[in-house]
C-alpha cells in the first residue's frame, strides 16, 4: 500500500519563468523513511507544499497533476488534510500559535472538534512520546528551540497523522536538542509510521538506512537507498592556514549574568590570534550570542575585561554576522544597503556585491532576496568594512551545500588576510573543518583544538557535539 | 478566580453607569467605590498615577476654558461655575472608565480572557486573533531588541526624538519578520485543521460557577442603572 503517491506533479508559481516542481511521479509506500535534500530552490518545500494543499490554496500557483493519500484522492483543502498529514516545520517560532504546552497540543484536535476526553487523551499520549509531560502548564514562549520542536511535533501527532512531513526541523536547534528530534523521528518510524523529512544534516538519518531522493532544479535527480554522492561531496570546505603569531584580542575573566538568571562564562578567558578562527559550540542558553554581543561591545561584562588590539567600536573594528539575517537589513535596496550607517566601504560596492553573487539584484528589496541571498549580503556587509574581528552567529543556518561552502570560503579569505574571526555554530562538522581552536560553552568551559576538545565530550557523553556523530556514512 | 467573562461583563456595565451618571456625586461615589474596592491593586500602579495627573489636567483645561459665570481671576484665565463642572464630570468618567478596566486588568490574566473569549458563540476566528496577540507579542519585543542591537552594530545611530527614522529602520524590519513568518503560522495553523469547522471544541471549558451568575445579575443591575441615569433618571 502506498502511503502518498503522486502523479505527474508540476507546481509552477504566478510570475516564475520555469516551474517549481515538473512532473513529479513519486510513489511512498506505508512506514518507508524518506529523506528529501537537494540545494535552495530545487523544490523541497514546494513538494511539501503540494503534499499538504497549501498549492494553490496557501500561495498562487498552476498546479497540475495529482496527490493520493492511502489510495485515495488527497481533498483539495489543506485543513481537510490535517488528520492525514501532520507537519512540523524549519522555524520554532513560526509554528505556536497558543500560549500553553497543553493548549499548543490540543489546538488541532478542538479544530476537528474531537469530544473533550478524547482530547484529553490525545493531548496526554502526544506530550509523553516527545517527553514534555512535565511542561504541560508551561507557557509556550518559556521554551527552549529544542523543546518548542518536540511541542510542534507532539502537536502534529495529536491529529493522529497517517504521515509526518517534516521541513528540517532541526536546523535552528542545537547538537543535542536536534540529535534528540531526530532520535524520536527514529522511533516513530520504528512504529510503523511514514516519515518524510527535508534534512541537511544527514549522518543520524543515515544510519537508519533511509530512501533518499535528491531534488534538482523540481525534478527528482536521484532516487536510492543510501547517501547520494552529491551529499557526500557537499562539505569539502576549504581549511584555513595555521594562523601567525600575535593577539588580536585578550579576554581575561569574563563573567556575565542576565537579570534573574545564571552566571555565564563563570570566568572565562582566552586569545585569539590573527588569521586564526576559533569555533564555539554549545548547548542554547550556554552563553554563545551572549558572548558575541560581550565582544561586540553591545553589552558590558559583569566582570573581566576584553581587549581588542583594533579598538572596540561597533560597527568599525569589530563585524557582526547575526544569525536572523531579517534583523540586520533594514534599506530599501541592496546597494543602498552595502552603503548605510558608515560611508566607507573598502574597494568597489560593486566588487563586493559580484563576490556575492548580488550585481543582478542591487536595486532589490533585500527582504525580496532569497534565504541564501540574503545571508550572502549580510556576510559581505560585514566584511566589507574589513573587521579585524569578525563575529558569526550561526551563519550556516538554514543554508544549502553552495551557500554553505561560499561562507566558509570567504571567512578561510578573511582570516588569511588577518582578520580574526569567532565563529558560534551549532554545525559541528563545519566547526570541526574550519576551527583552529573550539570552545566549548556548556556547564563548564573547555578550550583547546578541535581533536582535544571533541574527545574530552565524546568522553563525557556528549556525542552530539562531536562531528563523528552528524557524519553521514 | 471569576469567569473572565462575567467580569467583562461587569465592567462595561460600571463604565456604562459612571458615564452615564448625573450629579458629581454619583460619579464620584462610583470613582470612590471602584477605588475602595480595588485599593493597592489601583494606588500602586503606574498607570493609575498617570491617570489622575491626567484627570487633573482634563478638569483644569475645562474649568479654565469653558465659559460661564466667573468664580475667580487666574491671570489670563477664569474659572467659571460650569467648567468647573464640566470639568470635574470629564475627569470622573475618565477616572471611573480608567480604575475599572485597571481593576479587570490587575484581577484576569490576558490569556484567561482570550481562552474565555475563544469559548463563545463569538466566529473563532476573530476570538482568536487576541490568543495570537498575546503568543507573537514577546517575540516580537525580543525581535525589536535584536534589530536596534543590528543597529548599533552596523553603526547606525538613532536619535530618540527621531520617529520617523525608528518607523524605517526599526519598526519596518520588525514588521517584515512577522510577515515572513506569517505564512509560516498560518501554514501550521490550517494544517491542523484551523478553519475546518465553523464551531470548535476546546480542552479545558472555563466553568460558570454560582458566584459568576452573581456578576453577571450584577452587571445586569449596572446597565440597567446606566439605561436610567441616561434616560433622566436620578436627576
Amino acid at each position: 500500500m502506498n502511503a502518498i503517491a503522486v502523479r505527474d506533479l508540476t507546481v509552477h508559481y504566478e510570475g516564475r519563468p520555469w516551474p517549481a516542481l515538473a512532473d513529479l511521479s513519486l510513489n511512498v509506500p506505508a512506514g518507508e523513511l524518506v529523506v528529501v535534500a537537494g540545494p535552495s530552490g530545487a523544490g523541497k518545500s514546494t513538494l511539501f507544499h503540494a503534499l499538504l494543499g497549501f498549492v494553490p490554496e496557501g500561495i498562487p500557483a498552476r498546479v497540475a497533476g495529482e496527490v493520493f493519500l492511502f489510495g485515495q484522492p488527497a481533498p483539495p483543502s489543506l485543513y481537510r488534510r490535517a488528520d492525514g498529514i501532520g507537519l512540523v516545520q524549519q522555524d520554532p517560532e513560526a509554528q505556536i500559535c497558543t500560549l500553553r504546552v497543553r493548549d499548543e497540543v490540543a489546538f488541532g484536535p478542538e479544530n476537528l472538534g474531537l469530544p473533550r476526553a478524547e482530547i484529553a487523551g490525545r493531548v496526554e499520549t502526544a506530550l509523553a512520546t516527545v517527553g514534555l509531560t512535565a511542561l504541560a502548564d508551561r507557557a509556550t514562549w518559556t521554551l527552549s528551540g529544542g523543546e518548542k520542536q518536540r511541542l510542534s511535533l507532539a502537536s502534529a501527532l495529536a491529529l493522529a497523522p497517517k504521515v509526518l512531513l517534516l521541513d528540517e526541523p532541526t536546523a535552528h536547534l542545537d547538537p543535542s536538542a536536534a540529535a534528540g528530534l531526530l532520535g524520536l523521528v527514529a522511533e516513530l518510524h520504528e512504529e510503523g509510521r511514514t516519515v518524510i523529512v527535508a534534512e541537511h544534516r544527514l549522518g543520524p538519518l543515515a544510519r537508519l538506512r533511509p530512501r533518499f531522493l535528491w531534488l534538482a532544479a523540481g525534478r527528482l535527480a536521484a532516487d536510492r537507498y543510501g547517501i547520494p554522492q552529491e551529499a557526500a561531496l557537499a562539505d569539502d570546505f576549504p581549511r584555513p592556514a595555521p594562523p601567525r603569531g600575535g593577539r588580536l584580542l585578550v579576554v581575561r575573566g569574563l563573567s556575565f549574568a542576565y537579570p534573574g538568571g545564571n552566571d555565564l562564562f563563570r570566568r572565562l578567558s582566552f586569545d585569539l590570534a590573527p588569521g586564526e578562527i576559533l569555533g564555539v559550540i554549545g548547548p542554547n542558553g550556554a552563553g554563545k550570542t551572549t558572548l558575541l554581543r560581550l565582544l561586540a561591545g553591545l553589552t558590558s561584562p559583569h566582570a573581566g575585561t576584553i581587549a581588542l588590539a583594533a579598538g572596540h567600536r561597533p560597527g568599525d573594528g569589530v563585524g557582526l554576522v547575526f544569525q536572523m539575517p531579517h534583523h540586520q537589513l533594514f534599506a530599501a535596496s541592496v546597494a543602498e544597503e552595502l552603503a548605510l550607517g558608515r560611508p566607507r566601504v573598502d574597494g568597489d560596492g560593486r566588487a563586493w556585491l559580484a563576490r556575492a553573487g548580488l550585481v543582478d539584484l542591487a536595486h532589490e528589496h533585500p527582504l525580496r532576496l532569497s534565504v541564501g541571498e540574503r545571508r550572502r549580503l549580510t556576510v559581505i556587509l560585514a566584511l566589507s568594512r574589513r573587521p579585524r574581528l569578525l563575529l558569526l552567529d550561526e551563519p550556516f543556518i538554514g543554508q544549502d551545500w553552495a551557500n554553505r561552502r561560499w561562507i566558509a570560503s570567504e571567512l578561510v579569505r578573511a582570516v588569511q588576510e588577518g582578520s580574526g574571526a569567532i565563529l558560534v555554530s551549532h554545525d559541528i562538522p563545519a566547526v570541526a573543518r574550519l576551527a583552529h581552536r573550539v570552545l566549548y560553552l556548556g556547564e563548564e568551559a573547555l578550550l583547546g583544538s578541535p581533536g582535544e576538545v571533541f574527545r574530552t565530550l565524546a568522553s563525557q557523553g556528549r556525542d552530539a557535539f562531536t562531528p563523528e556523530f552528524w557524519e553521514a556514512r | 478566580m471569576r469567569h473572565p467573562l462575567a467580569k467583562f461583563a461587569l465592567l462595561c456595565a460600571y463604565a456604562a453607569a459612571v458615564v452615564a451618571a448625573p450629579g458629581l456625586a454619583v460619579k464620584g461615589g462610583l470613582v470612590l467605590a471602584a477605588v475602595a474596592l480595588g485599593r493597592r491593586r489601583l494606588l500602586s500602579r503606574r498607570a493609575f498615577h498617570a491617570a489622575l495627573a491626567f484627570g487633573g489636567f482634563v478638569f483644569l483645561v475645562q474649568a479654565l476654558l469653558a465659559p460661564g459665570e466667573p468664580v475667580a481671576g487666574l491671570g489670563p484665565f477664569t474659572l467659571t461655575q460650569d467648567g468647573l463642572r464640566a470639568g470635574a464630570e470629564m475627569a470622573l468618567r475618565f477616572l471611573g472608565v480608567l480604575a475599572g478596566s485597571l481593576l479587570f486588568l490587575a484581577t484576569t490574566p490576558p490569556d484567561a480572557f482570550a481562552a474565555a473569549l475563544s469559548q463563545t458563540r463569538l466566529p473563532y476566528r476573530y476570538t482568536y486573533v487576541l490568543v495570537m496577540t498575546l503568543r507573537f507579542l514577546p517575540l516580537f519585543q525580543a525581535e525589536y531588541q535584536r534589530v536596534r542591537e543590528a543597529q548599533r552594530a552596523r553603526g547606525l545611530l538613532l536619535r530618540p526624538w527621531n520617529l520617523l527614522a525608528h518607523v524605517r529602520w526599526t519598526a519596518l524590519p520588525v514588521l517584515a519578520a512577522a510577515l515572513a513568518r506569517a505564512d509560516a503560522v498560518a501554514l501550521s495553523m490550517q494544517a491542523r485543521g484551523f478553519g475546518r469547522y465553523p464551531r470548535r471544541t476546546s480542552l479545558d471549558a472555563i466553568p460558570w460557577e454560582p458566584a459568576d451568575v452573581g456578576l453577571l445579575i450584577l452587571a445586569t443591575v449596572g446597565f440597567a442603572t446606566a439605561g436610567w441615569f441616561a434616560a433622566g433618571g436620578g436627576r
